[in-house]
């Protein structure tokens, strides 16, 4: 297990730095002048001049690159080239509403998923299996970005019952999350019924049942739990979908996220924005990645002496 | 073929003929606005409304399966060959090549989803070609792994080593003998494929990376979101256009699945 955890972490190490190399290569070849996109084309040459040395564009492009990656490494991201906070402070800042945004989505899938995947596999072929299996369809197949306004149309400005946009209080919660959750929900209910419905083919449920278990015990107590390493798999298996999920949902919701953040600072040509943002949701993708991988073989012995 | 898969295929092929068809088919001129009437509800003259600036709603719709159809089957195309290529290298010759290629899928798949087709298409500029590349970038990576997957079960088996025996060199193995072999799952994987990138194209779209000056789905979307309680049309029939399209990918690589899987078991019997 540890020499797993060590090869693992070598690998997080490596692909880190690949990571920000490409980040930062993308972000330098963003055509369009960031100085004449802040002081206007009209500016006098010398302001140009003086704020391109004050950011540091005016060096070599290796040398900036390895500044960058030496203060990457303080955790110093630069300052935003328009309101001139600290890119780190910016990011850190709505690093909360995303991860709140992202954690109800999975909440919403899982509620969703598990009990519709595990009374379709009880019942398989039921008039509740095919309405299930039609419902998990059409989740897969809605775009986020229509999903979302048909949401908001029924239930913010025709019912009232929750805001339109915006983040305040858990009521403004509830529509993004659903609309992030519906694609996740849709795939892991699909997953969930086919794995219970593999498992409780197993000779140790038959087992079960002959020894006079209630059904209940069987399915929930002996068939979910193995049913949930699959279930597991294709969850970690989602996040990344789920993490640029946020990004379409934080702009139909006007969720004041990284995603948000990110799609503005491409806009205003905010290079160190728009770096931060890319680093903060690659890293935290990777180390999603990490974290699943080891609970997966936490869960799954086989897997540690791979 | 399932009655779900045909319906698939039909709206597919519905969907490349009004791409095609479009210009004939359209009953106004996409682009032309009418800034008088902005935001009126379906009329007998404008069926589907008008959007903003007046344009027409329907034959915007109809000229915007244009970039999805190019979007798609361009990006499933590149990425076809070029996952195609590497895949069948690294399954065949293993070790470096196949080490090679690994981790530089390991390195581009650090980035979640369309992140990555994001960052590109700020840097690269948006246009119609480099939203192609763009997803092409990631797309290859799904093919390459299933031939690679395909290559490695497929090259030790006795038809390969018979070839081999009769002369045949690495290059008429790969292409002659062990290729003609793995089209199946990679065709049901481009069918989806197709659907993933008309998806990427329209949420770039949205996000105000996509095209400029030609109509896209997703562009209308994000112009529609603005006016949701007064015009709720404007976002409502692009965004149904695009369900129905997906489904319809979906459904035809289901049936494509199911028709071409146990066929392709046949080829597992050896010798």
């Amino acid at each position: 297990m540890k020499r797993f955890v060590a090869r693992r972490l070598v690998f997080l190490v490596f692909v880190g730095l690949a990571v920000s190399t490409l980040v930062f290569f993308f972000v330098h070849l963003i055509p369009g002048d960031p100085v004449e996109v802040m002081l206007g084309e009209t500016a006098q040459a010398a302001d140009k001049a003086a704020l391109r040395a004050q950011l540091g564009l005016d060096r070599p492009l290796l040398e900036q690159y390895t500044g960058f990656l030496h203060n990457l490494l303080r955790g110093d991201l630069g300052y935003s080239f328009y309101t001139r906070r600290p890119v780190t402070q910016v990011v850190l800042s709505r690093l909360p509403a995303t991860a709140e945004l992202a954690g109800a989505a999975i909440l919403v899938a899982i509620l969703i998923a598990l009990p519709a995947g595990i009374l379709s596999a009880v019942r398989p072929y039921s008039g509740f299996d095919h309405a299930s299996m039609l419902a998990s369809l059409l989740g897969v197949s809605m775009p986020t970005f229509w999903l979302g306004p048909l949401l908001i149309l029924l239930f913010s400005i025709r019912l009232d019952w929750f805001p339109v946009s915006g983040r305040e209080g858990i009521s403004s919660l509830v529509l993004p999350a659903l609309t992030l959750g519906a694609a996740l929900a849709a795939i892991l209910s699909r997953m969930t019924r086919s794995a219970m419905l593999e498992v409780i083919r197993e000779e140790y449920i038959t087992a079960g049942r002959a020894k006079g278990l209630g059904e209940k015990t069987v399915i929930l107590k002996h068939a979910l739990r193995n049913a949930l390493i699959p279930i597991l798999t294709v969850l970690g298996l989602q996040i990344g979908a789920l993490l640029s999920g946020t990004v379409v949902t934080e702009k139909v919701f006007a969720w004041p996220g990284i995603g948000r953040l990110l799609v503005d600072g491409i806009e205003a040509r905010d290079y160190p924005l728009v770096q931060g943002c890319v680093l903060a949701i690659s890293f935290t993708y990777v180390l999603v990645n990490l974290i699943t991988d080891l609970l997966y073989a936490a869960v799954d012995p086989r897997i540690r002496f791979d | 073929m399932t009655p779900v898969a045909r319906i698939g295929l039909a709206i597919v092929a519905t969907l490349v003929v009004v791409a095609a068809a479009a210009p004939h088919i359209a009953p106004q001129d996409p682009n032309t606005q009418h800034l008088a009437e902005h935001l009126r509800s379906p009329s007998s003259t404008h069926l589907l409304g008008q959007d903003r600036t007046g344009r027409d709603i329907l034959s915007r719709v109809l000229f915007g399966a244009r970039v999805s159809v190019l979007v798609g089957f361009a990006t499933v195309a590149i990425s076809v060959f070029v996952g195609v290529c590497l895949g069948s290298l690294a399954g065949y010759f293993g070790r470096l090549v196949d080490d090679a290629v690994m981790r530089t899928i390991d390195v581009l798949q650090a980035f979640p989803g369309i992140l990555l087709a994001i960052a590109l298409t700020a840097v690269l500029g948006p246009s119609l070609r480099n939203i192609v590349l763009a997803l092409s970038v990631l797309g290859w990576i799904g093919y390459a792994r299933i031939v690679r997957g395909q290559f490695l079960r497929l090259r030790e088996m006795e038809f390969v080593s018979a070839a081999r025996a009769l002369g045949a060199g690495d290059l008429r193995i790969i292409l002659h003998h062990i290729l003609p072999n793995v089209w199946a799952p990679v065709i049901v994987q481009a069918t989806f494929g197709v659907a993933a990138a008309i998806l990427a194209e329209a949420s770039l779209s949205f996000l105000g990376l996509g095209t400029q000056g030609m109509p896209s789905w997703g562009g209308m979307l994000n112009e529609g979101i603005d006016f949701l309680a007064e015009a709720p049309h404007v976002a409502i029939f692009p965004g149904l256009a695009l369900m129905i399209t997906i489904l319809g990918l979906n459904f035809l690589g289901d049936g494509l699945r199911d028709r071409l899987d146990p066929r392709m078991r046949a080829f597992d019997t050896p010798g």
